[in-house]
């Protein structure tokens, strides 16, 4: 599996697979993973970005507008997730009543 | 160094104040917190709320202090409150917060909203 | 035992991890490295406000974006026993466990409270001197934490 190095996780098993990348500042894309490297710069087909809330950037809307190919840099990625089996989903901190 | 199994409190990057007793430090200056708990503080009121085992990345520390007895003792008119209800006035004041800023960014060439 | 032994060590355990722009992530710790990279699984993201969520199967993070992470407390005990086969043994009740409660004249009068383990049981024991052995694991808790 994985070295000393970089390398936490492995995604080379998430190439071609959907993927969804938080970036630094707030950004936040989905994508098709085409490749990457050591460095976590990867490459992203058909990548959709969600557009931010106008008031608050590090807030998400549910508009989107597409990208395309494209490469996001290593250095701005914070975090990877696969799309597959990602859902909103309702508040389940929550306690029954009377616990 | 010396401050090795000894209270601490930790000041964060978002202004929390975390408290515990320091466990381990390496020289990028992560903390190892052991029996932590944050203090929220909301006006007069406060609530130590427990964080249990508490590993803080050093870049998102502003300082480390050593807590002496004695010191921890709060003003006379500091009202220890629940969880519950501390959180509940940080909303309160979140969203007046927020309100404020909001009224600031509209009408903010009014200059008697200051 | 450095902080990043003690993530290692963490591996298999829950926990929740807050970035630096205010999400939470709790999940099980499948792998970490020395950068503070950090693999998780059976993810739970909660939004800065705490008023949103989602549910991932897992996520990759990148360690300069942590802000803090929350370890169940029983991972300190077990950094300790893999150190301790390291190094020499060290008489029992040092180290560990030890309160602060000896000056209890201090100014005020309030009782200690909180210091040592076992902080939110309020009262009587979490006074006490240095406690022998494990007793009184308070603040036991999931890593979930309530928001919202």
């Amino acid at each position: 599996m994985s070295g000393r190095k970089e390398t936490v996780l492995d995604l080379a098993k998430f190439v071609d697979k959907g993927v969804q990348v938080k970036l630094t500042g707030g950004r936040q894309v989905t994508g098709t993973l085409k490749g990457y490297d050591q460095l976590l710069n990867l490459v992203l087909d058909e990548a959709v970005e969600f557009i931010r809330d106008a008031d608050d950037p590090l807030k998400t809307t549910d508009q989107t507008r597409r990208l395309g190919l494209i490469v996001c840099r290593g250095t701005a990625v914070m975090l990877v997730s696969p799309t597959d089996g990602t859902d909103e989903i309702a508040n389940p901190f929550l306690q029954p009543e009377g616990a | 160094m010396h401050f090795f199994a000894e209270e601490v409190i930790v000041l964060l990057i978002d202004d929390r104040k975390v408290y515990g007793c320091l466990r381990s430090l390496d020289h990028h200056g992560n903390i190892v917190l052991e029996g932590a708990r944050e203090r929220i503080i909301v006006g007069d009121l406060y609530c130590d709320v427990p964080l249990g085992l508490f590993v803080i990345r050093g870049e998102s520390s502003i300082l480390i202090g050593q807590l002496r007895f004695g010191m921890e003792d709060l003003p006379e008119d500091m009202m220890c409150v629940s969880e519950e209800e501390i959180k509940k006035a940080q909303k309160v004041e979140k969203e007046a917060k927020d309100l404020k800023s909001f009224m600031m960014k509209r009408m903010g060439f009014l200059d008697f909203l200051d | 035992m450095l902080p990043l032994s003690l993530l290692k060590t963490a591996q298999g355990h829950p926990m929740l991890v807050e970035l630096k722009n205010g999400e939470t992530y709790n999940g099980h710790l499948v792998n970490c490295d020395t950068w503070m990279n950090i693999h998780l699984r059976e993810v739970i993201c909660t939004s800065k406000d705490g008023d949103r969520f989602w549910r991932m199967p897992e996520c990759y993070i990148r360690g300069n974006t942590i802000k803090y992470l929350r370890v169940p407390d029983e991972v300190i005990d077990k950094v300790q026993e893999e150190s301790k086969s390291r190094t020499d043994r060290k008489p029992p009740g040092v180290g560990r466990g030890r309160g602060r409660g000896g000056s209890q004249d201090g100014p005020g009068g309030r009782p200690a409270k909180g210091i040592g383990r076992g902080f939110d049981e309020g009262g009587a024991r979490g006074q006490g001197g240095s406690r022998g052995g494990r007793g009184g694991l308070g603040g036991s808790r999931g890593a979930g934490r309530g928001r919202g």
